[in-house]
């Protein structure tokens, strides 16, 4: 999905905030709204953090369960599991999972040219967020590159003490090649006379009807999670 | 400042907080951002702070007052760590020391975090119309957050101790950081240099 930018974020405030102010059910479809843009950006493989961070967060909802709630639903022991506390755990579960995956379809899709066209007015700001964009993923490269080039050298991280270290080792050459290729960036910068005077501005270009439909559409839901939670 | 480095280690530090989202109160970030203090001074450790919390914070949770007061305390931290290099700290050699205090340094970063976020947090529900009578008191939440951040501050230890200075050694090493020793080595003859074991 090639939205621009604006759209994007649009969409994506108007999620995180329905997401968040809403109960279980409008959490599970923010989540599921979400995993829908993900998908059809044809970013299948951020289902894998997806997953992990899921898992992350059972032992948090079921702590939910344990400790809010009134409506008993199993008891082991002492402990007492809820029900309306386990609905509120995985309310709390599914809005975190909605917001890593917007987050993520923000970062994977919006090109580092689009932030620069939105932030051309502060020409320093709008290096930093699109070098950011356009770094994260590489450095999550970069870790798997230096994971696999250890393991060829039979440096992988084990149990106990000492894997421990091998494992933190791995990261000396990730700082190293990152801190490399912001250096190249400074370079390329002072060639290009980086804030020595002004700079030429975007051309400037009409925003598509469907994407002010999808700007619209997130601004909109938004603005209805926030009456909703402040008129109920 | 080199904007392009600040740039580079905010990427990181904001790869590393999506990285390990999954567990709550671990993170490398802070790592990230002593390293940046620590190698680059306190203007870029304090930027990356501030940026890595702003930038990962908006994506997992909104732009909300909390994620500010975050950001502004890692960004403090990341001074801090500068403030620190003038020190001389890490020096060029592993020893045990070394590894205690930079242990040290990052259960201290973890648990001032855990502070700043928690008093913050209680500044804002103070402010509300009914938080002054209804809102938690503020010792036993910062005291509650401390406990809940422990396993993340024994996780900084561990981290600090093992990697804080091999990492700043290697970007002093080849010429990477400000005041680096050397005025450039290849990549490849640093890291095999720095990490090839002793057998």
């Amino acid at each position: 999905m090639t939205l621009d930018l604006r759209a994007k974020l649009a969409l994506a405030l108007g999620l995180l905030v329905a997401g968040m102010l809403g109960g279980l059910a409008v959490a599970a479809l923010a989540f599921l709204a979400a995993e829908g843009l993900l998908l059809a950006s044809g970013l299948a493989r951020a289902q894998r953090p997806l997953g992990w961070a899921a898992l992350g967060l059972v032992p948090f909802a079921l702590l939910d369960g344990v400790l809010l709630g009134s409506v008993p639903l199993a008891a082991l022991g002492p402990l007492v599991l809820h029900t309306d506390g386990l609905l509120m755990g995985l309310a709390f579960a599914l809005r975190a999972l909605a917001a890593l995956a917007l987050g993520l379809w923000l970062l994977r899709t919006a090109a580092a040219r689009d932030a620069l066209r939105l932030l051309h007015r502060w020409p320093r700001v709008a290096v930093l967020v699109a070098g950011t964009m356009r770094f994260a993923p590489l450095a999550a490269q970069d870790w798997s590159r230096v994971r696999e080039a250890m393991a060829m050298r039979g440096l992988e991280p084990g149990p106990g003490a000492r894997g421990a270290m091998r494992g933190a080792s791995l990261l000396v050459p990730l700082f190293v090649l990152s801190v490399r290729r912001g250096q190249a960036v400074d370079e390329a910068l002072q060639a290009s006379a980086f804030g020595s005077g002004p700079r030429t501005p975007p051309r400037r270009s009409a925003l598509p009807w469907s994407h002010v439909a999808a700007a619209l559409a997130g601004l909109a839901l938004g603005a209805l999670a926030i009456l909703r939670a402040v008129f109920p | 400042m080199r904007l392009g480095t600040v740039i580079a280690l905010t990427a990181l530090a904001a790869a590393a907080r999506l990285l390990l989202f999954a567990l709550p109160n671990v993170s490398l970030t802070f790592l990230v951002v002593a390293v940046a203090g620590l190698a680059f001074g306190a203007r870029t450790g304090a930027l990356v702070g501030l940026l890595a919390m702003l930038v990962t914070s908006a994506m997992l949770g909104g732009p909300t007052p909390g994620a500010l007061s975050g950001a502004l305390a890692v960004g403090l931290l990341g001074a801090l760590c500068g403030w620190l290099r003038t020190t001389g700290f890490p020096g060029a050699r592993r020893t045990l020391p070394q590894a205690l205090a930079a242990a040290l340094l990052g259960i201290t970063l973890q648990l001032a975090f855990s502070v700043a976020a928690d008093a913050s947090g209680w500044l804002l529900f103070a402010a509300l119309p009914q938080g002054a009578s209804a809102g938690p008191l503020l010792l036993p939440l910062v005291v509650g957050g401390l406990l809940f951040n422990l396993p993340g501050a024994a996780f900084q230890a561990l981290m600090f101790a093992a990697a804080l200075q091999p990492v700043v050694h290697a970007l002093r090493a080849a010429g990477l950081a400000d005041g680096g020793i050397a005025p450039s080595r290849p990549t490849r003859e640093v890291l095999l240099a720095d990490l090839t074991p002793s057998r």
